[in-house]
């Protein structure tokens, strides 16, 4: 297939992305975490069917790289808000140090089992295990809205667990920002330590934010901010790349910063989110065509992956089911909060064109096999413990709208920016 | 910009001053901090194409200056000629992405056409057609002619050959730029006579510049060209182009109201792809992408009550297009070829803005036009851009007797009406009452 021909298919996927699943997603039509169009990307590259062929997704990986960003971006601006409203510090906390607990757990077991297969150094079994685990320790917040809005959950548990997959992701977005700088940069005329990689890496999303709401003044037009923000953000992908730091992690901090600063949070969250969708999709079905099974380490790594993230948010569950908010949920909880999506693909992704052809594809393939356990273990997981608490209002799944009156109703809280209970 | 916005404070200038400033700051240590070339450089260089290019014109508006020309300073500030933010292979990357662009531009302009506002304004539009495609060309070839002793290219040209490429210099001429004149519409919200009279002119000429190129093809390629004989081909293909970019124009105009009356949705998304998908079948097919466009979107507003969906879905990308494709403009900029060749250029400049000013006089007068259009009609043709620059590519690479040099002058006249239309059309629609600051 051409890249032309590709780039074409791409779009139409797009528009799939836009038209039949846009809007619908949300409330509970299609896979929670998008994982049909991994496998479908996955059958479509090279290592199965060959119809996305090894030319094409190189022609595509700037695409990929731009997409990555922008939806890391879009998850940057929706960061710890829950039903529109600011989380506060001490949740923001404790969904970080939950995510850690899983995050340490997989950084250990995969450390070990990459001793195990064969001669390594220290800094690539580092550099392997940290990555994994970076991509490993979040909850989409997706899947977990998906089944709030399918089942129209209600309550404090509801509230906890999309507070708790709300902002997750920071932990994951910085050990990803210090490993980019772990892996020897671009040659550069002048020495900047390690440390202030990692400050630049951060500083020029905070940087663009800043100049971004500056630009954007008191009165916010249209197509002057839509020009902003997407400067903005390619901008953020392009330099962070071009220094060979994580731009994924830049656009989070500009997303970030946009949404803490600007007083126009709401109205730019809209246009962004228009544009998600048809960018999700694409992203995910190039990913899945990315994945290639050829590495003999795969199977162990991925077997002691999968393992360790099972029983980091088994532990996560456990500690929630220990609250008086969590008790009634049962000790299962934490398979609810399996499901990987959106951020964990981005920065594998990333992670994968940075790390170069052999430890990123591993990185890459554990990334796909987590949201695809996730996707079978954590909705039905999930929508159970929430149904044991009581938060259920629609345990059936009944739903609200037929799909045809919803594909020609605009969803306002396409994706995202929808509400968790009344 | 999409909007006319309230006045903006003082400060407000100041602080985008020092954000354009902090902007190219970034861009530049980056670039000189990397000892091999940049990857992502087209990422970099659209984000900061669009972030440069819309504080540059918010500084340019202070002014009085179009959005337009400060779109073209960031690109000419960032491009591979000044500060090097911008290098040539990525500007020729970002080309094809104006395909794009134009696409949209040319369906924006064909859905502005209301066919009762054309058949009110016929008169006029014949008459400045036919003057501004005789009376015009004639003057710049003249002009191309007295200047060619200056030109080292056409030595030892016979005087056939001379006047050969004099006439290829005149249909170059006669083309006008959609882009910069839905730019400035899009930025001024004009409307009246002037910008009624602009929009249709323009947007008609570009099936004259067909008719006109295969005409100067085959009267010019027995003189330029050794053995080859004057054919009526050319005509054939011109007519073959014409005929066909209508009938796929107007089909696809027909598909259009039907999808945006049966579906209506994601209509970016449709646009972006029939733009990069249709554009690339038609230039294969050696049909006119840009005819296509505006008959697609003239079908869309005369043929159905879809028009203002469809220009409202445009609209949305509106900005985004306009700063991409005038800020690869300005990169694009040739500044040392202009700088060699500035007083040829400045000539053959001064003299089609003085061709385009009589012509529409004598076109006006004997039409009856009223006074704002003869007053100011002439300010929106003075614009050119990519379109001229596509022309002077096919004519470069059809006569190997004039090739390079010939297509550098012609970027070089290019560059200095890219950079005096818009402001002159700006402020001939400031002085007609025609935008909303105005009024």
């Amino acid at each position: 297939m051409s890249p032309m021909t590709a780039f074409i298919g791409l779009l139409f996927l797009a528009y799939m992305g836009s038209v039949v699943v846009g809007g619908r997603a949300v409330r509970g039509y299609g896979l929670p975490s998008g994982s049909e169009y991994l496998l479908l990307g996955f059958l479509l590259g090279p290592y199965v069917l060959g119809i996305l062929n090894r030319e094409a997704l190189e022609a595509m990986k700037p695409f990929l790289m731009v997409g990555a960003g922008w939806l890391v971006l879009v998850s940057g601006m929706d960061w710890g808000h829950v039903d529109d409203q600011p989380s506060s510090l001490k949740d923001i906390l404790a969904s970080a140090l939950l995510a850690l607990i899983t995050g340490g757990l997989m950084f250990g077991a995969v450390f070990w089992v990459i001793g195990q297969l064969g001669p390594s150094t220290a800094k690539s079994r580092l550099l392997l295990a940290g990555a994994i685990a970076a991509v490993g320790m979040e909850t989409t917040r997706l899947a977990v809205r998906w089944v709030i809005e399918r089942y129209g959950a209600h309550g404090p548990l509801s509230r906890r667990i999309a507070t708790l997959a709300d902002a997750d992701e920071l932990p994951a977005l910085l050990l990803v920002g210090a490993l980019f700088v772990y892996i020897p940069l671009p040659a550069t005329h002048i020495y900047v330590p390690p440390g202030g990689w990692f400050a630049i890496t951060l500083g020029l999303g905070v940087v663009m934010g800043l100049i971004s709401v500056a630009l954007m003044g008191p009165e916010l037009h249209h197509g002057e901010a839509q020009c902003l923000i997407l400067g903005a953000g390619l901008l953020c992908t392009g330099l962070s790349t071009a220094l060979g730091l994580a731009g994924v992690v830049s656009s989070f901090v500009l997303g970030v910063t946009l949404s803490r600063i600007s007083p126009h949070r709401m109205a730019l969250l809209a246009i962004m989110k228009k544009s998600e969708q048809p960018v999700l999709l694409p992203v995910l079905l190039l990913a899945g065509a990315l994945v290639t099974l050829e590495d003999r380490r795969l199977p162990a790594i991925l077997g002691v992956t999968l393992g360790a993230r099972l029983l980091g948010k088994l532990l996560t569950g456990a500690l929630l089911s220990a609250t008086s908010t969590g008790r009634a949920a049962g000790p299962l909880l934490g398979l609810g909060l399996l499901p990987s999506g959106v951020v964990t693909i981005c920065l594998a992704v990333s992670l994968s064109f940075r790390m170069g052809a052999k430890d990123g594809q591993l990185v890459l393939g554990a990334a796909v096999a987590m949201s695809l356990l996730g996707e079978l273990l954590g909705p039905v997981s999930l929508r159970r413990a929430l149904a044991r608490a009581g938060e259920l209002r629609n345990p059936t799944g009944t739903r609200s709208d037929p799909p045809g009156l919803a594909a020609s109703q605009p969803a306002p809280d396409a994706l995202g920016a929808g509400s968790v209970g009344p | 910009m999409s909007a006319v916005s309230a006045p903006k404070s003082l400060a407000l200038r100041g602080v985008q001053a020092m954000a354009l400033c902090a902007v190219f700051a970034m861009a530049f240590a980056t670039s000189r901090m990397l000892v091999d070339a940049p990857a992502a450089a087209t990422a970099t260089a659209v984000g900061f194409l669009l972030l440069a290019g819309v504080l540059a014109s918010e500084l340019c508006e202070m002014v009085g200056l179009p959005h337009l020309s400060g779109y073209l300073l960031a690109g000419i500030i960032a491009g591979p000629h000044v500060l090097h933010l911008v290098q040539h292979d990525t500007v020729e990357t970002l080309t094809k992405v104006n395909k794009l662009a134009l696409s949209l531009i040319a369906l924006a302009g064909g859905a502005e056409l209301r066919l009762d506002d054309l058949k009110q304004g016929i008169k006029g539009l014949a008459y400045a057609t036919l003057f501004q495609s005789t009376l015009a060309l004639l003057i710049c070839m003249g002009t191309f002619f007295l200047v060619a002793p200056y030109l080292p290219f056409l030595n030892g040209f016979s005087l056939p050959a001379l006047i050969g490429a004099a006439g290829l210099w005149g249909v170059l001429a006669v083309t006008r730029s959609p882009a910069a004149l839905l730019g400035i519409l899009s930025q001024t919200r004009a409307q009246g006579p002037l910008t009624r009279f602009s929009l249709a002119f323009i947007m008609s000429s570009d099936v004259v510049v067909i008719v006109l190129l295969a005409f100067a093809f085959m009267f010019v390629r027995p003189v330029l060209i050794p053995g080859a004989t004057f054919a009526l081909s050319d005509l054939v293909a011109a007519g073959h182009e014409i005929l066909g970019s209508v009938a796929i124009g107007t089909t696809f105009g027909l598909v259009l109201v039907g999808y945006l009356k049966l579906i209506g949705r994601a209509l970016i998304v449709v646009l972006v792809a029939l733009g990069f998908g249709l554009s690339e079948v038609l230039a294969y097919l050696h049909f006119d992408p840009l005819l296509v466009f505006i008959i697609g979107g003239l079908v869309v507003q005369n043929l159905s009550k879809q028009a203002d969906k469809l220009l409202h879905a445009v609209e949305e990308t509106g900005s985004v297009v306009y700063v991409v494709f005038f800020a690869t403009a300005g990169a694009h900029l040739d500044l040392p070829l202009l700088a060699s060749l500035w007083p040829v250029a400045l000539a053959l400049a001064a003299s089609r803005v003085v061709a385009t000013y009589v012509s529409h006089h004598v076109a006006c007068r004997l039409a009856g036009d009223p006074p704002v259009i003869v007053k100011y009609g002439w300010t929106s043709l003075v614009s050119q851009a990519g379109l001229a620059l596509g022309l002077a590519g096919v004519v470069s690479a059809a006569f190997p007797a004039l090739s390079l040099p010939f297509q550098s002058l012609a970027i070089a006249v290019v560059a200095i009406n890219e950079m005096v239309g818009p402001v002159l059309f700006k402020w001939a629609l400031d002085r007609a009452g025609e935008t909303r600051s105005a009024h």
